[in-house]
Protein backbone atom coordinates (compact mmCIF):
# COMPACT_ATOMS: atom_id res chain seq x y z
CA UNK A 1 0.00 0.00 0.00
CA UNK A 2 2.97 2.40 0.57
CA UNK A 3 4.89 3.95 -2.34
CA UNK A 4 8.59 3.80 -1.77
CA UNK A 5 8.57 7.47 -1.54
CA UNK A 6 6.42 7.06 1.63
CA UNK A 7 8.67 4.48 3.23
CA UNK A 8 12.00 6.28 2.43
CA UNK A 9 10.23 9.33 4.15
CA UNK A 10 9.49 7.44 7.18
CA UNK A 11 12.34 5.63 7.63
CA UNK A 12 14.27 9.11 7.16
CA UNK A 13 12.21 10.63 9.95
CA UNK A 14 12.57 7.82 12.02
CA UNK A 15 16.48 7.61 11.91
CA UNK A 16 16.40 11.16 12.60
CA UNK A 17 14.04 10.93 15.95
CA UNK A 18 15.67 7.93 16.96
CA UNK A 19 19.03 10.43 17.41
CA UNK A 20 17.42 11.50 20.13
CA UNK A 21 19.05 9.82 23.07
CA UNK A 22 16.19 9.83 25.97
CA UNK A 23 18.51 9.08 28.45
CA UNK A 24 20.27 12.73 28.13
CA UNK A 25 16.69 14.98 28.08
CA UNK A 26 16.66 17.32 30.21
CA UNK A 27 14.26 17.24 32.66
CA UNK A 28 10.85 19.76 32.10
CA UNK A 29 10.33 22.06 34.71
CA UNK A 30 7.41 24.56 35.04
CA UNK A 31 7.94 28.19 34.52
CA UNK A 32 9.41 29.46 37.63
CA UNK A 33 6.52 31.81 37.81
CA UNK A 34 4.03 29.93 38.88
CA UNK A 35 4.58 27.34 41.06
CA UNK A 36 4.10 24.11 39.10
CA UNK A 37 0.75 22.59 40.21
CA UNK A 38 1.27 18.96 38.73
CA UNK A 39 -2.05 17.74 39.75
CA UNK A 40 -0.68 14.51 41.71
CA UNK A 41 -2.55 15.11 44.43
CA UNK A 42 -5.40 12.87 43.22
CA UNK A 43 -3.73 10.01 41.98
CA UNK A 44 -1.50 9.72 44.62
CA UNK A 45 -4.33 9.61 47.38
CA UNK A 46 -5.57 7.14 45.03
CA UNK A 47 -4.13 4.41 47.55
CA UNK A 48 -0.38 3.64 47.50
CA UNK A 49 -1.24 0.74 44.89
CA UNK A 50 -1.30 2.31 41.85
CA UNK A 51 0.92 5.24 43.02
CA UNK A 52 3.86 3.73 42.29
CA UNK A 53 3.34 3.05 38.71
CA UNK A 54 1.87 6.81 38.34
CA UNK A 55 5.68 7.67 39.51
CA UNK A 56 6.98 5.69 37.11
CA UNK A 57 4.79 6.95 34.50
CA UNK A 58 4.97 10.63 35.28
CA UNK A 59 8.83 10.83 36.16
CA UNK A 60 10.71 13.14 33.76
CA UNK A 61 12.76 10.74 31.72
CA UNK A 62 16.09 13.15 33.28
CA UNK A 63 14.99 11.28 36.26
CA UNK A 64 15.21 8.03 35.60
CA UNK A 65 18.55 7.29 36.59
CA UNK A 66 17.75 8.60 39.94
CA UNK A 67 14.68 6.15 39.81
CA UNK A 68 17.14 3.65 39.25
CA UNK A 69 19.68 4.21 42.07
CA UNK A 70 17.34 4.68 44.41
CA UNK A 71 16.19 1.06 43.47
CA UNK A 72 19.37 -0.26 42.26
CA UNK A 73 17.76 -3.36 39.88
CA UNK A 74 21.48 -4.70 38.91
CA UNK A 75 22.26 -6.39 41.98
CA UNK A 76 19.34 -9.13 41.08
CA UNK A 77 19.92 -12.59 41.31
CA UNK A 78 19.41 -14.69 38.76
CA UNK A 79 17.77 -13.93 35.09
CA UNK A 80 15.56 -11.28 35.14
CA UNK A 81 12.16 -11.50 33.28
CA UNK A 82 11.12 -9.24 30.41
CA UNK A 83 7.66 -9.02 28.33
CA UNK A 84 7.34 -6.48 25.90
CA UNK A 85 3.59 -5.76 24.70
CA UNK A 86 3.65 -4.67 21.40
CA UNK A 87 1.01 -2.48 20.01
CA UNK A 88 -2.09 -3.69 17.96
CA UNK A 89 -4.84 -2.16 17.31
CA UNK A 90 -6.75 -3.12 20.06
CA UNK A 91 -10.13 -1.26 21.81
CA UNK A 92 -8.13 -1.31 24.80
CA UNK A 93 -4.42 0.21 23.41
CA UNK A 94 -2.20 1.95 25.62
CA UNK A 95 -1.94 5.66 24.47
CA UNK A 96 2.01 5.25 24.19
CA UNK A 97 1.14 3.55 21.18
CA UNK A 98 -0.60 6.34 19.78
CA UNK A 99 -3.14 4.35 17.36
CA UNK A 100 -0.71 2.51 15.98
CA UNK A 101 -0.03 -1.00 15.52
CA UNK A 102 3.49 -2.60 14.95
CA UNK A 103 3.99 -4.10 11.37
CA UNK A 104 5.25 -6.84 10.24
CA UNK A 105 8.47 -5.65 9.68
CA UNK A 106 8.73 -4.10 12.97
CA UNK A 107 7.65 -6.97 14.64
CA UNK A 108 10.81 -8.62 12.57
CA UNK A 109 13.15 -5.84 13.04
CA UNK A 110 12.42 -5.91 17.15
CA UNK A 111 13.13 -9.60 17.22
CA UNK A 112 16.20 -9.53 15.47
CA UNK A 113 17.42 -6.45 17.68
CA UNK A 114 16.36 -8.27 20.89
CA UNK A 115 18.08 -11.40 19.98
CA UNK A 116 21.72 -9.38 18.72
CA UNK A 117 21.59 -7.68 22.67
CA UNK A 118 24.32 -9.41 25.17
CA UNK A 119 22.54 -8.86 27.80
CA UNK A 120 19.09 -10.88 26.41
CA UNK A 121 19.96 -14.84 26.66
CA UNK A 122 16.71 -15.63 25.73
CA UNK A 123 13.39 -14.18 23.25
CA UNK A 124 10.22 -16.39 22.87
CA UNK A 125 7.50 -14.74 21.20
CA UNK A 126 3.95 -14.96 21.90
CA UNK A 127 1.39 -14.23 18.95
CA UNK A 128 -2.17 -12.23 19.82
CA UNK A 129 -3.83 -16.28 19.81
CA UNK A 130 -1.55 -17.50 22.03
CA UNK A 131 -2.17 -14.70 24.35
CA UNK A 132 -5.98 -15.25 24.28
CA UNK A 133 -5.54 -19.07 24.90
CA UNK A 134 -3.99 -17.66 27.97
CA UNK A 135 -5.95 -15.14 28.89
CA UNK A 136 -9.11 -17.61 28.91
CA UNK A 137 -7.14 -20.40 30.94
CA UNK A 138 -5.94 -17.90 33.17
CA UNK A 139 -9.46 -16.28 34.02
CA UNK A 140 -11.56 -18.92 33.75
CA UNK A 141 -14.74 -18.78 35.78
CA UNK A 142 -14.64 -15.29 35.59
CA UNK A 143 -17.19 -14.62 32.42
CA UNK A 144 -17.67 -11.05 32.47
CA UNK A 145 -14.20 -10.39 32.13
CA UNK A 146 -14.27 -13.34 29.27
CA UNK A 147 -17.12 -11.80 27.80
CA UNK A 148 -15.31 -8.17 27.72
CA UNK A 149 -12.31 -9.08 26.40
CA UNK A 150 -11.85 -10.44 22.82
CA UNK A 151 -9.10 -12.13 20.62
CA UNK A 152 -8.49 -8.95 18.94
CA UNK A 153 -7.43 -7.03 22.33
CA UNK A 154 -4.99 -9.02 23.14
CA UNK A 155 -1.49 -7.91 22.52
CA UNK A 156 1.45 -10.00 21.12
CA UNK A 157 4.57 -10.08 23.18
CA UNK A 158 8.56 -10.70 23.20
CA UNK A 159 9.14 -12.54 26.34
CA UNK A 160 12.64 -12.28 27.21
CA UNK A 161 14.98 -13.45 29.39
CA UNK A 162 18.06 -11.55 30.67
CA UNK A 163 21.41 -12.44 31.75
CA UNK A 164 21.67 -11.80 36.05
CA UNK A 165 22.78 -8.57 36.50
CA UNK A 166 21.62 -7.08 32.80
CA UNK A 167 20.87 -3.68 32.55
CA UNK A 168 17.16 -3.70 32.25
CA UNK A 169 16.77 -0.06 31.25
CA UNK A 170 19.11 -0.44 28.84
CA UNK A 171 17.65 -2.83 27.20
CA UNK A 172 13.84 -1.10 27.29
CA UNK A 173 15.39 2.03 25.81
CA UNK A 174 16.77 0.44 22.66
CA UNK A 175 13.70 -1.87 21.97
CA UNK A 176 11.55 1.33 22.09
CA UNK A 177 13.88 3.21 19.57
CA UNK A 178 12.88 0.06 17.55
CA UNK A 179 8.97 1.15 17.62
CA UNK A 180 6.59 1.54 20.09
CA UNK A 181 6.07 -0.85 22.56
CA UNK A 182 2.17 -0.71 24.43
CA UNK A 183 3.77 -2.12 27.89
CA UNK A 184 6.84 -3.14 29.30
CA UNK A 185 7.18 -5.35 31.84
CA UNK A 186 9.40 -5.97 34.60
CA UNK A 187 10.17 -7.10 37.51
CA UNK A 188 10.82 -2.95 39.31
CA UNK A 189 7.50 -2.94 37.95
CA UNK A 190 5.76 -5.61 39.80
CA UNK A 191 6.34 -4.30 43.14
CA UNK A 192 4.83 -1.21 42.05
CA UNK A 193 1.77 -2.12 39.99
CA UNK A 194 0.54 -5.16 42.51
CA UNK A 195 2.25 -4.51 46.11
CA UNK A 196 1.48 -6.85 48.33
CA UNK A 197 0.95 -6.99 52.23
CA UNK A 198 -0.24 -4.29 53.64
CA UNK A 199 -3.91 -5.62 54.60
CA UNK A 200 -4.78 -2.24 55.80
CA UNK A 201 -5.26 -0.83 52.35
CA UNK A 202 -8.92 0.80 51.86
CA UNK A 203 -11.42 -1.22 49.58
CA UNK A 204 -13.06 1.91 48.93
CA UNK A 205 -11.70 5.85 49.17
CA UNK A 206 -13.57 9.00 49.12
CA UNK A 207 -11.77 12.09 48.64
CA UNK A 208 -13.05 15.20 49.65
CA UNK A 209 -12.99 18.20 48.11
CA UNK A 210 -10.23 20.72 48.73
CA UNK A 211 -9.47 24.25 48.34
CA UNK A 212 -8.90 25.48 44.83
CA UNK A 213 -10.40 21.94 43.66
CA UNK A 214 -10.31 21.67 39.99
CA UNK A 215 -12.95 18.70 40.69
CA UNK A 216 -16.94 19.76 38.65
CA UNK A 217 -18.08 17.80 41.82
CA UNK A 218 -16.50 20.77 44.01
CA UNK A 219 -18.38 23.14 42.09
CA UNK A 220 -14.75 23.68 39.73
CA UNK A 221 -16.27 25.51 36.22
CA UNK A 222 -14.66 24.39 33.13
CA UNK A 223 -15.05 26.44 30.35
CA UNK A 224 -16.81 24.53 27.25
CA UNK A 225 -14.62 25.85 24.39
CA UNK A 226 -16.01 27.49 21.30
CA UNK A 227 -14.00 25.56 18.93
CA UNK A 228 -13.13 21.65 19.20
CA UNK A 229 -9.55 22.45 18.19
CA UNK A 230 -8.88 24.55 21.85
CA UNK A 231 -9.03 21.58 25.04
CA UNK A 232 -11.44 22.69 27.48
CA UNK A 233 -9.85 24.51 30.45
CA UNK A 234 -10.47 24.98 33.95
CA UNK A 235 -12.11 28.52 34.94
CA UNK A 236 -13.22 28.38 38.27
CA UNK A 237 -11.96 26.59 41.06
CA UNK A 238 -14.38 24.60 43.58
CA UNK A 239 -14.84 25.19 47.18
CA UNK A 240 -13.48 23.05 49.66
CA UNK A 241 -15.44 20.92 51.92
CA UNK A 242 -17.11 22.75 55.16
CA UNK A 243 -17.02 21.03 58.66
CA UNK A 244 -20.31 20.43 58.28
CA UNK A 245 -20.44 18.83 54.94
CA UNK A 246 -17.16 16.93 56.28
CA UNK A 247 -19.91 15.40 59.38
CA UNK A 248 -22.60 15.23 57.63
CA UNK A 249 -20.34 12.91 55.12
CA UNK A 250 -18.76 11.00 57.93
CA UNK A 251 -22.41 10.39 59.26
CA UNK A 252 -23.49 9.01 56.41
CA UNK A 253 -20.58 6.44 56.13
CA UNK A 254 -21.82 5.25 59.93
CA UNK A 255 -25.39 4.40 58.60
CA UNK A 256 -24.33 2.70 55.12
CA UNK A 257 -24.51 -1.32 55.14
CA UNK A 258 -21.95 -3.39 54.03
CA UNK A 259 -19.20 -0.35 55.41
CA UNK A 260 -17.19 -2.28 57.79
CA UNK A 261 -14.68 0.30 59.37
CA UNK A 262 -13.89 3.87 57.98
CA UNK A 263 -10.76 6.37 58.41
CA UNK A 264 -10.13 9.71 57.94
CA UNK A 265 -7.10 10.26 56.52
CA UNK A 266 -6.23 14.25 57.22
CA UNK A 267 -3.46 16.26 54.74
CA UNK A 268 -0.51 15.27 56.91
CA UNK A 269 -1.27 11.72 56.74
CA UNK A 270 -1.71 11.83 53.52
CA UNK A 271 1.39 13.69 52.18
CA UNK A 272 3.06 10.98 54.31
CA UNK A 273 1.66 8.42 52.25
CA UNK A 274 2.67 10.46 49.07
CA UNK A 275 5.98 11.05 50.08
CA UNK A 276 6.77 7.44 50.45
CA UNK A 277 5.16 6.41 47.21
CA UNK A 278 6.73 9.35 45.03
CA UNK A 279 10.01 8.35 47.01
CA UNK A 280 12.23 8.31 44.24
CA UNK A 281 10.58 11.36 42.37
CA UNK A 282 12.40 14.05 43.78
CA UNK A 283 10.83 16.55 40.88
CA UNK A 284 6.97 15.58 41.92
CA UNK A 285 8.63 15.59 45.70
CA UNK A 286 9.46 18.91 45.49
CA UNK A 287 6.18 20.56 43.91
CA UNK A 288 3.82 18.71 46.18
CA UNK A 289 3.08 20.23 49.46
CA UNK A 290 1.09 18.99 52.79
CA UNK A 291 -1.39 21.94 51.87
CA UNK A 292 -1.74 20.17 48.29
CA UNK A 293 -2.66 16.80 49.78
CA UNK A 294 -6.74 16.20 49.71
CA UNK A 295 -8.71 14.61 52.70
CA UNK A 296 -10.13 11.55 52.67
CA UNK A 297 -12.74 9.07 54.27
CA UNK A 298 -11.14 5.35 53.55
CA UNK A 299 -13.55 2.65 53.83
CA UNK A 300 -13.13 -1.88 54.73
CA UNK A 301 -16.33 -3.32 52.97
CA UNK A 302 -17.45 -6.09 54.86
CA UNK A 303 -17.25 -9.51 52.68
CA UNK A 304 -20.11 -9.44 50.05
CA UNK A 305 -21.47 -6.04 50.84
CA UNK A 306 -23.21 -4.25 47.54
CA UNK A 307 -20.50 -1.97 46.66
CA UNK A 308 -22.38 -0.18 43.82
CA UNK A 309 -24.89 1.43 46.40
CA UNK A 310 -22.30 2.41 49.04
CA UNK A 311 -20.12 4.34 45.99
CA UNK A 312 -22.88 5.96 44.72
CA UNK A 313 -24.20 7.21 47.61
CA UNK A 314 -21.12 8.75 48.44
CA UNK A 315 -20.90 9.93 45.02
CA UNK A 316 -23.41 12.59 45.73
CA UNK A 317 -22.73 13.33 48.48
CA UNK A 318 -21.96 17.09 48.95
CA UNK A 319 -18.35 17.61 49.70
CA UNK A 320 -16.97 14.43 47.82
CA UNK A 321 -14.83 14.84 45.00
CA UNK A 322 -14.24 11.27 43.96
CA UNK A 323 -15.11 7.80 44.94
CA UNK A 324 -12.59 5.13 44.05
CA UNK A 325 -12.93 1.54 43.92
CA UNK A 326 -9.22 0.30 45.09
CA UNK A 327 -10.24 -3.20 44.46
CA UNK A 328 -11.37 -2.39 40.67
CA UNK A 329 -7.78 -0.75 40.31
CA UNK A 330 -6.03 -3.86 41.84
CA UNK A 331 -7.68 -6.00 39.14
CA UNK A 332 -6.97 -3.31 36.32
CA UNK A 333 -3.28 -3.60 37.60
CA UNK A 334 -3.47 -7.12 37.50
CA UNK A 335 -4.66 -7.32 33.60
CA UNK A 336 -1.94 -4.69 32.54
CA UNK A 337 0.44 -6.76 34.35
CA UNK A 338 -1.12 -10.15 32.74
CA UNK A 339 -1.78 -8.83 29.59
CA UNK A 340 -0.49 -5.57 28.75
CA UNK A 341 -4.10 -3.87 28.08
CA UNK A 342 -6.07 -1.49 30.09
CA UNK A 343 -9.69 -2.52 30.25
CA UNK A 344 -11.54 0.67 31.34
CA UNK A 345 -12.99 0.51 34.67
CA UNK A 346 -16.13 1.54 33.26
CA UNK A 347 -16.05 -2.12 31.63
CA UNK A 348 -14.35 -3.51 34.24
CA UNK A 349 -17.00 -2.38 37.37
CA UNK A 350 -19.54 -1.43 35.20
CA UNK A 351 -21.74 -2.88 37.92
CA UNK A 352 -19.70 -0.50 40.72
CA UNK A 353 -19.29 2.31 38.46
CA UNK A 354 -21.70 4.36 37.59
CA UNK B 1 -19.45 -0.57 23.94
CA UNK B 2 -17.50 1.98 24.79
CA UNK B 3 -14.16 2.32 23.70
CA UNK B 4 -11.74 4.21 26.07
CA UNK B 5 -8.01 4.53 25.93
CA UNK B 6 -6.25 4.51 29.16
CA UNK B 7 -2.59 4.28 29.58
CA UNK B 8 -1.05 2.39 32.43
CA UNK B 9 -0.61 5.71 34.08
CA UNK B 10 -4.53 6.73 33.12
CA UNK B 11 -5.60 3.69 34.50
CA UNK B 12 -4.71 5.17 37.71
CA UNK B 13 -5.20 8.54 37.11
CA UNK B 14 -8.79 8.28 35.64
CA UNK B 15 -10.07 10.17 32.81
CA UNK B 16 -8.58 13.61 34.10
CA UNK B 17 -5.67 14.41 31.88
CA UNK B 18 -3.41 17.29 33.17
CA UNK B 19 -0.58 19.13 30.95
CA UNK B 20 2.09 17.85 33.02
CA UNK B 21 0.95 14.43 32.86
CA UNK B 22 0.74 14.53 28.86
CA UNK B 23 4.22 16.44 28.67
CA UNK B 24 6.34 14.32 30.95
CA UNK B 25 4.39 10.80 29.05
CA UNK B 26 5.31 11.91 26.21
CA UNK B 27 8.39 14.29 26.93
CA UNK B 28 10.89 11.99 24.52
CA UNK B 29 8.28 11.66 21.80
CA UNK B 30 7.36 15.34 21.95
CA UNK B 31 11.48 16.09 21.90
CA UNK B 32 11.78 13.65 19.05
CA UNK B 33 9.01 15.26 16.81
CA UNK B 34 10.14 18.93 17.55
CA UNK B 35 13.96 17.86 16.34
CA UNK B 36 12.94 16.46 13.19
CA UNK B 37 10.98 19.76 12.80
CA UNK B 38 13.94 22.13 13.84
CA UNK B 39 16.99 19.80 13.36
CA UNK B 40 18.97 19.80 16.77
CA UNK B 41 18.04 18.29 19.67
CA UNK B 42 19.25 21.42 21.89
CA UNK B 43 16.48 23.52 20.35
CA UNK B 44 13.89 20.88 20.01
CA UNK B 45 14.12 20.49 24.09
CA UNK B 46 13.54 24.27 24.61
CA UNK B 47 11.05 24.03 21.94
CA UNK B 48 9.46 21.80 24.17
CA UNK B 49 9.79 22.81 27.90
CA UNK B 50 8.74 26.12 26.63
CA UNK B 51 6.06 24.80 25.40
CA UNK B 52 5.33 22.89 28.73
CA UNK B 53 5.79 25.83 30.81
CA UNK B 54 3.83 27.99 28.79
CA UNK B 55 0.91 25.47 28.87
CA UNK B 56 1.83 24.59 32.30
CA UNK B 57 2.05 28.51 33.53
CA UNK B 58 -1.48 28.92 32.05
CA UNK B 59 -2.58 26.06 34.26
CA UNK B 60 -4.43 24.00 31.36
CA UNK B 61 -6.23 21.21 32.41
CA UNK B 62 -7.52 19.25 29.77
CA UNK B 63 -10.62 17.50 29.86
CA UNK B 64 -11.10 15.66 26.80
CA UNK B 65 -8.45 12.97 27.22
CA UNK B 66 -8.33 12.31 23.52
CA UNK B 67 -7.79 16.00 22.41
CA UNK B 68 -5.06 16.44 25.31
CA UNK B 69 -2.12 14.98 22.79
CA UNK B 70 -3.20 17.01 19.77
CA UNK B 71 -3.73 19.99 22.04
CA UNK B 72 0.05 19.56 23.13
CA UNK B 73 1.60 18.62 19.95
CA UNK B 74 -0.30 21.52 18.45
CA UNK B 75 1.67 23.71 21.72
CA UNK B 76 5.27 22.41 19.79
CA UNK B 77 4.45 22.70 16.42
CA UNK B 78 3.76 26.56 17.52
CA UNK B 79 7.46 26.56 19.30
CA UNK B 80 9.13 24.92 16.43
CA UNK B 81 7.41 27.81 13.99
CA UNK B 82 8.51 30.47 15.77
CA UNK B 83 11.70 28.91 16.15
CA UNK B 84 12.03 28.67 12.01
CA UNK B 85 10.85 32.56 12.13
CA UNK B 86 13.36 33.70 14.45
CA UNK B 87 15.88 31.81 12.68
CA UNK B 88 14.57 33.00 9.38
CA UNK B 89 15.11 36.66 11.18
CA UNK B 90 18.53 36.28 11.91
CA UNK B 91 17.99 35.77 15.54
CA UNK B 92 20.98 35.02 17.73
CA UNK B 93 20.09 31.46 19.31
CA UNK B 94 20.19 31.09 22.66
CA UNK B 95 21.56 27.66 22.64
CA UNK B 96 24.91 26.40 21.57
CA UNK B 97 25.53 25.71 18.12
CA UNK B 98 24.34 22.10 17.35
CA UNK B 99 24.14 21.14 13.37
CA UNK B 100 21.54 19.80 12.76
CA UNK B 101 20.08 16.16 11.56
CA UNK B 102 19.76 16.92 7.95
CA UNK B 103 23.37 18.55 7.59
CA UNK B 104 26.59 17.32 6.12
CA UNK B 105 28.01 17.81 9.93
CA UNK B 106 25.71 15.17 11.21
CA UNK B 107 26.37 12.26 8.62
CA UNK B 108 27.34 10.14 11.18
CA UNK B 109 24.53 10.23 12.53
CA UNK B 110 22.26 9.50 9.61
CA UNK B 111 22.77 7.49 6.14
CA UNK B 112 23.31 9.84 2.98
CA UNK B 113 20.40 8.55 2.11
CA UNK B 114 17.97 9.47 5.26
CA UNK B 115 19.69 12.50 4.86
CA UNK B 116 18.70 13.44 1.24
CA UNK B 117 14.79 12.79 2.06
CA UNK B 118 14.87 14.89 5.11
CA UNK B 119 17.23 17.80 3.22
CA UNK B 120 14.08 17.00 0.58
CA UNK B 121 11.47 17.94 3.10
CA UNK B 122 12.87 21.01 4.31
CA UNK B 123 12.71 22.19 1.12
CA UNK B 124 8.48 21.89 1.05
CA UNK B 125 6.41 24.71 2.40
CA UNK B 126 5.51 24.75 5.98
CA UNK B 127 1.90 23.18 6.18
CA UNK B 128 3.38 20.27 4.03
CA UNK B 129 6.40 19.39 5.62
CA UNK B 130 4.23 19.64 8.92
CA UNK B 131 1.47 17.64 7.65
CA UNK B 132 4.37 14.90 6.17
CA UNK B 133 5.78 15.09 9.25
CA UNK B 134 2.76 13.76 11.39
CA UNK B 135 1.90 11.23 8.97
CA UNK B 136 4.70 9.58 8.24
CA UNK B 137 6.43 9.55 12.05
CA UNK B 138 3.72 9.69 14.21
CA UNK B 139 0.91 7.80 11.88
CA UNK B 140 -1.20 10.06 12.80
CA UNK B 141 -5.16 9.77 10.82
CA UNK B 142 -6.70 12.90 8.79
CA UNK B 143 -8.21 14.05 11.55
CA UNK B 144 -5.80 13.82 14.02
CA UNK B 145 -3.64 15.53 11.81
CA UNK B 146 -5.89 18.57 11.23
CA UNK B 147 -6.64 18.67 14.87
CA UNK B 148 -2.86 19.42 15.64
CA UNK B 149 -2.55 21.74 12.73
CA UNK B 150 -6.10 23.69 13.19
CA UNK B 151 -6.78 23.04 9.60
CA UNK B 152 -9.85 20.70 8.12
CA UNK B 153 -9.46 17.14 7.56
CA UNK B 154 -9.65 17.16 3.92
CA UNK B 155 -7.33 19.96 3.61
CA UNK B 156 -4.81 17.69 5.78
CA UNK B 157 -5.62 14.98 3.61
CA UNK B 158 -4.71 17.11 0.06
CA UNK B 159 -1.78 18.72 1.74
CA UNK B 160 -0.78 15.21 2.61
CA UNK B 161 -0.42 14.32 -1.25
CA UNK B 162 0.20 17.95 -2.52
CA UNK B 163 3.77 17.33 0.12
CA UNK B 164 4.38 13.61 -1.32
CA UNK B 165 4.29 15.00 -5.15
CA UNK B 166 6.60 17.75 -4.27
CA UNK B 167 8.86 15.52 -2.16
CA UNK B 168 8.91 13.37 -5.28
CA UNK B 169 9.45 15.98 -7.63
CA UNK B 170 12.46 17.31 -4.84
CA UNK B 171 14.07 14.21 -4.63
CA UNK B 172 13.72 13.35 -8.11
CA UNK B 173 15.83 16.15 -9.65
CA UNK B 174 18.18 15.64 -5.97
CA UNK B 175 19.35 12.49 -6.86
Amino acid sequence: MNSPLEDRLREALTEAGATVDASTLRPLQASGRRRSRVDLRMVAVAGVVLAGVAAAVLVAPGDQQRVTTANPPAKQEGPIDVTLFMCERSSMQSPDCEGHAATPTQMMTMHKTLKAMPDVERVAFEDQAAAYERFRREVAGNEALLDMVKITDMLASFQLVLKPGADVDAVLRKAKSVTRVAFARYPKLRDELLPDGDGAKADVTALLCGDNSVETACGAVVSSSPTKKVPKILKTEGKGITPAQQKAVAAAIDTMPGVQSAHFEDQQEAYENFKRAYASSKNILRVVKVSDMPTSFRLLMSPGADWSAVIDQLRRLPGVARVINNRCKEQQAKILWGYGISVPEKKLCGAITP
Amino acid sequence: MEVEQLSHGEVLIRERVDVASIFAEHHVGLVRLALVMVGDQATAEDVVQEAFARTHAGRGRLRDPDRALAYVRSAVFNGCRSVMRRRALAFRRVVPYEPPVWSAESAVLMSEERRQVLLALRELPRRQREALTLRYYLDLSDQEIAETMGIGASTARSTIARGLAALGRVLGEGS
